[in-house]
């Protein structure tokens, strides 16, 4: 059984077609983590994925994968590519006028992370319900999972997209500055940020012995 | 007076003991980061996945059959042309040089009428005559096409 992905590809090239199932197995979620966070739709997410799957099989059986990158990162770079490309058609299919920006070039640097997530109703909900319980409120792992769910689905793609490609698939600060063709520190600025402000927003909530109890 | 005795050990354990828990928060925070953003595939994804690659695998067959039947088409027709001219000019070489009356000299004479009569008309139309000299070219030039055409499937696009 092959253990490397050169070994991987190797049997792939071979002809040995069911050696992608490893591939598949290992990188499905992570892809498919990625790709929904984009196009917010699971049936059309997976479709991107069996896209961006079907992608990487043709560049590998047609040699044109040269292994100056790792498989990953090049798959990563054609899950996220897919997913722009679909997000764009489909939007051009339903004559959408709400819609989330996923060109990064039309994004400005600003306090959109901090304004989004305070105009979402849920988190207007929970601020309410802390002021009602007081700041005595028993520390809850289980709703401090869901502030933080409710943040990531408030923050822009901007910011869920780099938090995905670095906490789920992996990627160094590097390589997400490479596939989405950013400067690297702007890559750092947003992972720096975006968990700066989950972190103001959780310690308005607890204080800091509650959770370092629970940790 | 208390002399305030300052150590850069000191500073360096006040400073651990503040960004310790912090450190712990953010670990923690990571976890739940991570938790949030993962999402799972339906369970038939890899089936689903797998069958397309095995219908992918089986066009990718029939493009190889093609390919090497449009090959040996193009190659042939190649081929063909290019023998013809070389046929065409032994033929009006051989012509020149003598006079007998053979089987090549009367299909000569049949092709000859047809070109003067294509001739006639192209003058008429297009306003230039069409001789043999024209039509060698024209043949040429087909050949050089095909040619072409037949090394840019071969050579060009198999190394893109």
């Amino acid at each position: 059984m092959p253990v490397s992905y050169r070994e991987i590809i190797d049997e792939i090239r071979r002809g040995d077609t069911s050696a992608f199932r490893i591939i598949s197995d290992e990188l499905k979620d992570k892809a498919f983590s990625l790709t929904m966070k984009i196009l917010k739709n699971k049936e059309e997410a997976e479709d991107s994925v069996q896209e961006a799957f079907m992608k990487l099989f043709k560049a590998i059986t047609a040699n044109q994968f040269e292994e100056r990158s790792k498989l990953s990162t090049y798959f990563y770079s054609i899950v996220y590519n897919t997913a722009v490309d679909n997000y764009k058609k489909l939007k051009t299919q339903r004559f959408s006028i709400v819609s989330i920006d996923v060109d990064d070039s039309n994004f400005e640097e600003g306090d959109d992370l901090v304004k989004k997530y305070y105009e979402s109703d849920i988190d207007k909900n929970i601020y309410e319900e802390r002021h009602d319980m007081g700041i005595d409120k028993k520390f809850n792992d289980s709703e401090i999972r869901e502030i933080v769910k409710n943040y990531i689905d408030h923050i822009p793609e901007q910011y869920s997209v780099i938090l995905t490609m670095f906490y789920i698939n992996d990627l160094s600060h590097e390589e997400i500055s490479s596939v989405l063709k950013l400067p690297i520190g702007t890559v750092k600025n947003r992972i720096f940020r975006a968990k700066a402000k989950l972190k103001e927003i959780i310690l308005k909530k607890y204080s800091e012995e509650e959770i370092l109890q629970y940790v | 007076m208390k002399k305030f005795n300052f150590k850069i050990s000191n500073f360096y354990s006040i400073f651990n003991e503040m960004s310790e828990p912090s450190k712990n928060i953010d670990t923690y925070l990571d976890g739940k980061i991570r938790q949030t953003l993962q999402s799972n595939v339906s369970d038939d994804f890899t089936f689903e996945l797998m069958k397309r690659i095995e219908i992918e695998k089986e066009f990718a067959k029939e493009d190889v059959k093609t390919f090497k039947m449009v090959k040996y088409i193009t190659g042939g027709f190649v081929l063909a042309i290019t023998a013809f001219i070389i046929l065409l000019t032994v033929i009006i070489n051989n012509n020149e040089e003598s006079q007998d009356v053979g089987f090549f000299n009367t299909m000569l004479e049949k092709f000859s009428g047809i070109v003067e009569s294509i001739s006639v008309v192209t003058t008429e139309m297009l306003g230039f005559t069409f001789d043999y000299q024209t039509g060698l070219v024209v043949l040429l030039i087909t050949g050089c096409v095909f040619l072409f055409y037949f090394a840019d499937r071969i050579i060009f696009k198999k190394h893109v």
